[in-house]
């Protein structure tokens, strides 16, 4: 993060001077320290080395002298002694008398104390007893100097840094000349770049001789860019203008506030280009469309998405003006929406256009629905009275047969029993004669809407089959249940108790032939018609008012 | 050095009827045969051994070069003296007496030369460049050079100040030949593996004596002899000389024996009769 901020505010040249100061000054510290210490250990190896070095060289001179007894050369060899760097004191002791010691005056302390106090060599001090033949000749003790080996550290260390100074230099002048020759061909990219930024897209990178391959790469790869940048530009203008000769193109910010619009926009809506450009795009808002209409609008465009559609804008005359609208949204390097561009081609003539053609269609086809329900309803009246029996209102001869067709082949396909009530007015021609035909009419009417009464179910038809016979077809019926409908047809026409003074009863009556079978396909429907006909038959010969059946 | 002496001191305090160690100690002059710290190696062992038998507390006291001791002994500066310097007729005046001389047949004046040293007479030496111990050395330097003398053989004498030092000299190839201590050259050659051929030797006179100033009182000198003589008897006095012997690498007899001025009349002979002048002495 800290990296990333870092590398974000310090140019290349920094980066690279910093980052290669940083190395070298790491791995000169790192090597400074490591001699030092090295040396400081190995000092410490050969100090330990010399300490039995220097006391076995003192204890054989000075042996040799104290058996003597020659002092002068005693102190002589001991100040010889303690002239060398690393020692500080040579002392010879003896009991019964002071010490002699040899102090190096010598040494001065070069380095720092704190450098002293950081490698902390510790020098020894050591002794050792002179003794020859198991006489005692003293004590001879030295203490070593860490000064001259702290110094020589110090002065490594100067030395060291001295080194890595002018290695520092000598990198810093060698940075700045390659860069200086280096990056030569990117300050001609940048210029090139603000040039091309500035319009001028023919500009190309010059490349020269002594510039570094992998610039010249570079080079080469902006020019090839530019070159193609140049082609995409060129081909974009041809379209743009293209499209501004032929469309009528906006762009709009995410608020809806107009940023560009082109000629062919500006002369429709009546506005220049710098009226419109910072104000809402609402100024040609038509009033036509509803708010929720401009909220899926927006929704659409402000989700990433193409919005296509008809919106009808008004010009500054008050003009009404539809237009076939993209807006298509601008999206950002984080896939969301900056802007939007619409472009609009107008449509107001087809859109008129269509406006009468759908009125004029609209009212073709009222008028031919009208027609056709009055047909429809024609066609019903017509149907209606051709399948009617005009007297009594119930379904004639003709459709009783259609009918008895059609549930005759459904029985035969569900294997059900259809049953046939055949019915005759007894002695109706008596009746007429002796009430008059429109009583004998009246009697029918009658008659048919007992019978119509009786057909319950609405497979069931009750039918004129001609003059004073009537027929009823019952479906799913056996010739038990059949029977027993007959005979509270029956039943009912003789409790009307219209009188007859032409018949036995004295009032009218019905004879009924009933017939019912399970019909196949060998069979046709005549014969169940035969069958309650014989039925009827033998019904008025047996004094008629009853019911038979066919057996 | 004082810290040990004063252990002997209550060391030897504590034995009954000896009241000797009140007294400062006697220096003990050994001339310069070897080396100081060899001498010492020697000579320390037996001195602590005699002092704390006899009562008599010595020191060793040497100068740098054998002149240097010698004239230490003839100051007066010393009590005993292990030496054969003082034979000299002036120096025989001094008084100084013999009380013991080391063990063993006596000493030889011997002319040495390197093993591979094409040299095989004295005469093959005359111009040469001859190593003595020092002027005052008697077998090493009167002895050997009285004889080149007598032979008429002129050679260039270098000095090394003791007898081991014209022995290294001569190993070192400094010098043609050695004018040394036949036993002493003996000795050393073992020692230090230097092979070498003897081209002339004196006749055979005593070693060195141990003789005692004549300021020392007599009981003294009497309990310092006899801790000498009966030291080779004794059994912590013979690891001594053993060690003394090993550390020389001497063949000759352990200890002391007891000696007198005549024994060494043969040294007086000699310097009444050399044709070396004695203006040293």
């Amino acid at each position: 993060m800290i990296l990333a901020r870092l590398n974000s505010r310090v140019s290349l040249r920094a980066r690279l001077y910093l980052g290669s100061a940083a190395v070298l000054l790491t791995v000169g510290i790192a090597t400074v320290l490591s001699t030092t210490i090295k040396e400081a250990r190995e000092y410490c190896g050969d100090i330990k080395q010399e300490v039995d070095v220097t006391l076995a060289i003192l204890e054989h001179e000075l042996t040799r002298e104290v058996i003597i007894g020659d002092f002068a050369t005693i102190e002589e060899i001991l100040r010889d002694r303690a002239r060398r760097d690393n020692i500080a004191t040579v002392v010879w002791e003896d009991e019964g008398m002071s010490p002699l010691v040899a102090r190096n005056g010598n040494t001065v302390a070069a380095r720092p104390e704190w450098f002293a106090s950081l490698i902390d060599l510790s020098p020894p001090s050591a002794s050792c007893d002179l003794v020859v033949g198991g006489v005692s000749y003293g004590k001879v003790t030295v203490s070593f100097n860490a000064v001259p080996m702290e110094n020589r550290l110090w002065q490594s260390v100067l030395l060291n840094v001295e080194s890595l100074s002018a290695m520092l230099v000598l990198m810093f002048v060698f940075l700045a000349v390659i860069l200086r020759a280096g990056l030569a061909p990117l300050a001609r990219l940048v210029e090139t770049a603000w040039g091309i930024g500035a319009g001028d897209f023919s500009r190309r990178v010059p490349e020269f001789p002594g510039d570094a391959p992998d610039m010249r790469v570079t080079l080469n790869a902006f020019n090839r860019m530019a070159d193609n940048v140049e082609t995409l530009l060129v081909k974009l203008a041809e379209q743009r203008r293209a499209i501004d000769n032929a469309a009528l193109v906006t762009e709009t910010d995410l608020n809806g506030i107009i940023t560009y619009a082109n000629k062919k926009f500006c002369s429709l809506i009546g506005y220049q280009a710098e009226e419109l450009v910072g104000g809402s795009h609402s100024i040609v808002n038509s009033g036509e469309h509803p708010p929720e209409f401009f909220a899926r609008l927006w929704q659409t465009i402000l989700s990433g998405e193409v919005w296509n559609g008809e919106i009808a804008i008004r010009t500054r005359q008050g003009e009404l003006r539809w237009m076939a609208t993209a807006i298509t949204p601008v999206l950002g390097s984080d896939g969301t929406p900056v802007k939007f561009v619409a472009i609009r081609f107008d449509v107001t003539e087809k859109k008129l256009t269509e406006q009468a053609l759908r009125q004029s269609h609209d009212e073709l086809e009222q008028k031919v629905a009208e027609r056709t329900h009055a047909l429809e309803d024609a066609n019903h009246r017509l149907e209606t009275l051709s399948s009617t029996d005009g007297l009594t209102g119930i379904a004639n001869r003709r459709h009783f047969d259609q009918v008895l067709t059609n549930e005759w082949n459904r029985a035969v396909r569900v294997r059900q029993p259809l049953a046939l009530l055949m019915l005759d007015v007894d002695l109706f021609k008596n009746y007429n004669d002796y009430y008059g035909h429109q009583m004998g009419d009246d009697c029918l009417r009658k008659i048919a809407a007992i019978l119509l009464a009786s057909s319950r179910r609405a497979s069931d038809l009750a039918a004129r089959y001609g003059g004073e016979e009537f027929v009823l077809i019952a479906v799913d019926t056996d010739i038990e249940s059949a029977r027993y409908l007959a005979e509270v047809v029956r039943t009912s026409i003789a409790s009307l108790g219209k009188p007859h003074a032409g018949s036995p009863y004295g009032k009218v009556t019905v004879s009924i032939g009933v017939a019912a079978l399970i019909p196949d396909n060998a069979q046709q429907p005549e014969l169940l018609i035969q069958k309650a006909d014989k039925a009827l038959y033998h019904a008025k010969n047996q004094g008629r008012n009853r019911v038979d059946i066919f057996e | 050095m004082i810290k040990t002496l004063q252990f002997v001191i209550i060391l030897l305090s504590c034995l009954p009827g000896n009241m000797a160690f009140a007294e400062e100690p006697l220096f003990f002059g050994v001339l310069n045969q070897r080396s100081a710290i060899i001498t010492a190696q020697y000579w320390n062992p037996i001195l602590s051994y005699v002092s704390a038998r006899s009562g008599v507390p010595l020191l060793l006291k040497m100068g740098r070069t054998a002149p240097e001791t010698t004239a230490m002994t003839v100051r007066g500066e010393v009590a005993f003296a292990y030496t054969n310097h003082l034979f000299t007729p002036q120096r025989d005046r001094l008084g100084w007496r013999v009380i013991a001389r080391p063990a063993g047949s006596g000493i030889q004046g011997a002319i040495v030369v390197p093993e591979a040293s094409p040299v095989k007479t004295l005469a093959e030496l005359a111009g040469t460049k001859v190593g003595f111990p020092s002027p005052e050395a008697f077998v090493g330097y009167w002895v050997p050079m009285d004889a080149l003398l007598k032979a008429g053989v002129k050679v260039k004498p270098v000095f090394a100040g003791n007898q081991e030092g014209v022995m290294a000299q001569l190993k070192a190839g400094r010098i043609a030949a050695a004018a040394v201590n036949a036993q002493v050259m003996d000795c050393y050659a073992r020692r230090e593996q230097c092979p070498y051929r003897t081209i002339w030797h004196s006749e055979s006179y005593l070693n060195l004596a141990i003789i005692a100033h004549p300021k020392v009182s007599s009981d003294k000198v009497e309990a310092v002899k006899d801790a000498l003589v009966k030291m080779a008897q004794d059994e912590e006095g013979r690891k001594i000389l053993q060690a003394g012997a090993e550390l020389l690498k001497s063949s000759e007899p352990l200890g002391f024996v007891a000696a007198d001025n005549k024994e060494y009349d043969n040294y007086r002979y000699f310097y009444r009769n050399t044709a070396l002048p004695l203006v040293n002495e």
